[in-house]
């Protein structure tokens, strides 16, 4: 079946067929019985797609969701800046949740630069050294330079504002299995 | 501005310092994100971090929230940049996968993770096989199809919306939307043992 007809059926599945387009659309599916059984598949299609979205979401999921937002927007502040969710006693302050988020990636900067020249000065007269800096010594933001810009294309990065998110994503992952280590194993 | 929008008027109260209108607007928009967010992601847990992280930027965005277009299109927004950064994410953590770098945000992982749900007594053994099949088929569309189609079909968000969502053109979100009900009726018309060898 043809391209043509497939991107007619779909425009008129979305209601933006346009005149021109509906006429051509009827005389194809008015003459050809293969098109109106892609006609009927593509509702099919649409009609699985909705089934899909509908399935339920079970009410304790989202509760258990809704705490944990709770829980991750903060204890409960008397900043100015505090943002109650939902009336509960909580408040959230994202503006400290990222100050510390942010205190924190300083900090691992700080230890990965100061792991360089520890590890300069300890192992300088060594023929390891090289070896060791590029495993350890790098600092995070450097073995992020080593991404070049065709790999940050080729993974669709293409605005500073999707790598600021990718590094405060990171962190949290950081955090979190930190906090997971730290918590044990679960059931 | 929208006021139509009984979301944009929920989150305009919300704004004014009502709280139960922001228990209002997860109650009706977090089951439908956290599907979303699951076929995008392919996992439960990440996407209900996301979905977490998605009513974070809500709130975070309270005291400064102008109303531009419909609640659903910014909130969608979010989401899907969010979900989008988890798989460059994980795509940084697994760079020998190959990805088409005309398809921003498509994850290119070979396997793949069903997040339809449990059986349910009420649902007979051949619709749950062909929902599943259904399913795993549209995880094998390329991000900006299952975004596009998702919104087109099941928010019946306009062409202009989804695109001012997905960043790109009205066009593009045709020839996407187009594309993705052409592979899934092709998908769906294979028997299920040669769409699953495509699968992998």
């Amino acid at each position: 079946m043809n391209e043509r007809l497939d991107a007619l059926l779909s425009a008129r599945r979305d209601g933006v067929l346009e005149t021109s387009e509906r006429a051509e659309l009827e005389r194809l599916l008015a003459t050809h019985a293969a098109a109106r059984d892609r006609a009927a598949a593509f509702e099919r299609v649409d009609e699985a797609l909705r089934s899909l979205a509908a399935q339920p979401v079970a009410d304790a999921r989202l509760a258990r969701n809704l705490a944990r937002l709770e829980e991750r927007s903060g204890s409960e502040s008397s900043s100015g800046t505090a943002s109650p969710v939902v009336g509960r006693g909580r408040v959230l302050d994202i503006r400290d949740r990222d100050r510390d988020r942010y205190g924190y990636g300083m900090a691992a900067a700080a230890v990965g630069v100061a792991a360089v020249w520890i590890g300069m000065l300890v192992l300088a007269p060594t023929g390891v050294q090289m070896e060791t800096e590029m495993v350890i010594g790098e600092p995070p933001d450097a073995a992020r330079e080593a991404i070049s810009t065709e790999d940050l294309a080729g993974l669709g990065i293409d605005q500073v504002g999707d790598l600021e998110v990718i590094e405060e994503l990171e962190l949290l992952e950081f955090l979190a299995a930190r906090e997971r280590s730290e918590e044990g194993p679960r059931g | 501005m929208q006021p139509s929008d009984p979301d944009v008027r929920l989150m305009l109260a919300y704004r004014g310092g009502d709280e139960a209108a922001l228990a209002e607007l997860y109650r009706r928009w977090a089951a439908r994100l956290l599907r979303y967010l699951e076929r995008i992601v392919r996992e439960p847990a990440v996407a209900e971090e996301l979905l977490q992280d998605t009513f974070l930027r809500v709130l975070d965005a309270r005291e400064r929230y102008v109303p531009e277009a419909r609640f659903s299109t910014w909130l969608y927004h979010i989401a899907r940049n969010l979900a989008c950064n988890e798989l460059a994410r994980a795509r940084l953590r697994h760079p020998h996968v190959s990805s088409d770098a005309n398809e921003r945000c498509e994850d290119g992982r070979p396997s793949l993770v069903l997040v339809a749900g449990g059986p349910r007594p009420d649902v007979d053994a051949d619709g749950r096989r062909e929902r599943d099949r259904f399913a795993r088929a549209f995880a094998t569309l390329p991000e900006r199809q299952q975004s596009a189609l998702w919104l087109a079909v099941v928010e019946g968000h306009s062409y202009e919306e989804i695109a001012g969502v997905l960043g790109t053109s009205v066009q593009s979100v045709k020839n996407r939307v187009h594309r993705a009900r052409a592979t899934l009726v092709d998908r769906m018309q294979e028997p299920a043992a040669i769409a699953v060898e495509k699968i992998r």
